[in-house]
């Protein structure tokens, strides 16, 4: 019962995994995230890779694309965004919230 | 230094014990000092030769780099110490047995006389290779080595001392209080040098610090101070410990300590258990079963790890019929993708008593990216170690599927449960959990929630011997300081089937920090 659970849901899986998702980077130096305005078209997954130079850890989080995760100081990290509708959405550090801010907009 | 002495005297006086026993159950044999001399003879050279050969090792190994190097050796301590600690008991005892069972072979004339030998030469080999594996570890950790000789040097004469002592009943101090005692200390020690491993790791980047100086005792009790300095390696206490160091120390200590008390636990008494079955086989029969028997509380679980973020949540239920559960976890996203955790379980029936139920160890595995298929992908272990001894034990497994939208945020958890070791019954419980949020706002999510514990697989009944839950549930997150939040649920279940309670109140309080 376990593996048949498993299994079918790996096949489900498979078949909703698009093609490779375009590939974009934010890197977060002294606390402030570059690009501070990153566009991506709308209605597409992209891979988004948040690469920390800062040796202090960072929060990337987003209410509006609900997303959050940990970046460790001077390492990556992958989430993955949309499809989005075309519009503007905030994202910041959270652990440094007043210089860390930043915007995507799918277009 | 007195590690040293500690590990040597007690090594020295198992293998003391063994050549007493030896000796004492072979008395009247003739020629046999001649056999036990040459036992003792043989099993110190072997133990040489393993001495010299772990030179070379080092020296091979050396190139791996030194902090790595040094927490191999010294988590291969921490290993043996464990295996040590944990069946030591149980050896000396069949030991003792096996050694009478010879001597009667011996004076019938099955055995060849040389037998007295080999024992007693296999059981200093085998202590004193271990005495070499744990002083290097213990050099590892960073004691001079001219301390140490005299630390070993005075744990062996003490060990030879008390074992000639015992033997010739000078001291009767019964065995066990003194190995119960040693080992206490031993199990410190183990913790101690686990602790010093993971300082190791974290130096080499491979493990994280979780915080440079956790608190500073350094004014009252200094390493660098003589009293200190027993402290610190008889029980591992360091006065500016790091996250990591003091999450290795207690983490051994506990298991450590939880293996020794289960491997060395007395069966349970056979009514109890037959009794058991005969209650469970009887209302059973008068069709009360099956009492669905799922652990598992009302929580629905998302499949993400956030490494190096720190967890202490409350949560528990309480029923109509005023029955609660509750629960209390602490826990760490050790990498990006575990997050393990420990929590008590505490239940109260009315009229009763809150008592506690159980210890669980839980871990979370994020199997994929956020946002890279529709669901995301986790899974969920747990295993429960029951208070009772009456009780059995259960392993829990959760399949978690979560649905990060923009409006709403969908999650599911498929669970199996079944119960192992002792009193285990054969059946796999099912389960399935979901969860439907509307992301109003961060600091207020309403959600519906969904309980479906269809007990036995492959025997679930009808639907009024399952339990079914649904209700409402509020959820949010309040920020507080740029690295700490506190998380909430609260709702209220209503029983859809006959076996589940009329209604539930729900609760969890969670805080959640970054180190």
């Amino acid at each position: 019962m376990k593996h048949i659970v498993i299994l079918s849901f790996m096949l489900l899986l498979g078949t909703s995994a698009t093609a490779a998702a375009e590939k974009y980077q934010i890197t977060i130096k002294n606390h402030r995230f570059t690009p501070a305005e990153l566009t991506i078209p709308a209605g597409k997954k992209i891979r988004l890779q948040v690469w920390n130079q800062d040796p202090t850890p960072e929060e990337f989080e987003s209410y509006t694309l609900n997303r959050e995760k940990i970046i460790r100081g001077n390492s990556k990290a992958v989430i993955f965004i949309g499809p989005l509708k075309p519009g503007r959405y905030k994202y910041f550090g959270e652990f440094n919230q007043k210089t860390a801010q930043g915007v995507i907009i799918a277009k | 230094m007195w590690a040293t002495t500690v590990i040597v005297f007690r090594e020295i006086l198992e293998a003391a014990l063994v050549i007493s026993l030896v000796v004492a159950a072979t008395q009247g044999i003739p020629r046999r000092g001649r056999f036990v001399l040459f036992g003792i003879l043989a099993g110190v050279a072997g133990a040489g030769l393993i001495a010299l050969l772990a030179e070379p090792i080092t020296a091979i190994a050396d190139g791996m780099g030194q902090e790595i190097f040094n927490a191999t050796i010294l988590l291969l301590a921490v290993l043996m110490l464990t295996w040590h600690l944990v069946w030591m008991r149980k050896h000396s005892l069949q030991l003792s047995n096996q050694i009478k069972g010879m001597s009667t072979q011996l004076m019938q004339g099955e055995k060849s006389i040389l037998v007295i030998s080999v024992v007693i030469g296999l059981a200093i080999l085998r202590e004193g290779a271990e005495i070499i594996l744990l002083l290097h570890g213990v050099a590892a950790a960073g004691t001079d080595s001219a301390q140490q000789m005299l630390g070993g040097l005075i744990g062996m004469v003490v060990g030879i001392g008390v074992g000639f002592a015992i033997y010739f009943g000078l001291v009767r101090i019964p065995v066990r209080h003194f190995f119960k005692v040693t080992g206490a200390l031993i199990l410190l020690l183990t913790a101690g040098l686990a602790a010093q491993a993971a300082a190791f790791l974290s130096q080499a980047d491979i493990l994280p610090a979780l915080g440079n100086s956790i608190w500073d005792t350094s004014s009252i009790l200094s390493e660098h101070s003589l009293p200190g300095q027993i402290v610190h390696s008889l029980t591992g206490y360091v006065s500016q410990p790091s996250g990591i160091q003091l999450i290795f120390y207690l983490g051994t200590l506990l298991t450590v300590g939880s293996l020794v008390r289960l491997v060395n636990r007395r069966p349970v008494r056979l009514p109890l258990s037959s009794a058991a079955a005969l209650v469970l086989t009887a209302s059973a029969m008068l069709g009360l079963a099956p009492v669905s028997q799922l652990h598992a509380d009302n929580k629905i679980y998302s499949p993400y790890v956030e490494q190096g973020e720190f967890e202490l949540e409350q949560r528990g239920h309480v029923t109509n019929k005023r029955k609660q559960k509750h629960k209390l976890e602490i826990g760490y996203g050790i990498t990006s993708r575990w997050y393990s955790g420990i929590y008590g379980e505490w239940e109260k029936n009315p009229g009763g008593k809150l008592e506690y139920e159980a210890t669980s160890w839980e871990n979370i595995f994020q199997l994929t990216e956020q946002g890279k298929y529709w669901w995301d992908v986790g899974l969920y272990l747990e295993y429960e170690h029951a208070k009772a001894p009456s009780a059995a034990n259960k392993i829990e497994t959760k399949l978690l599927l979560e649905h990060p939208g923009a409006k709403f945020t969908h999650t599911a958890n498929i669970i199996l449960e079944r119960e192992v070791g002792r009193n285990a019954s054969n059946d796999t419980e099912f389960a399935f959990y979901w969860r439907t949020k509307y992301r109003w706002k961060k600091t207020l999510e309403p959600a519906i929630e969904l309980y479906s514990k269809f007990g036995e697989l492959g025997n679930t009944g009808n639907f009024d011997s399952q339990k079914h839950l649904l209700g409402p549930v509020l959820a949010g997150s309040v920020q507080i300081g740029d690295k700490s939040k506190i998380k909430y649920e609260f709702g209220y279940l209503v029983g859809l089937s006959d076996a589940a309670a009329d209604s539930t109140w729900k609760w969890l309080l969670e805080f959640e920090m970054y180190f």
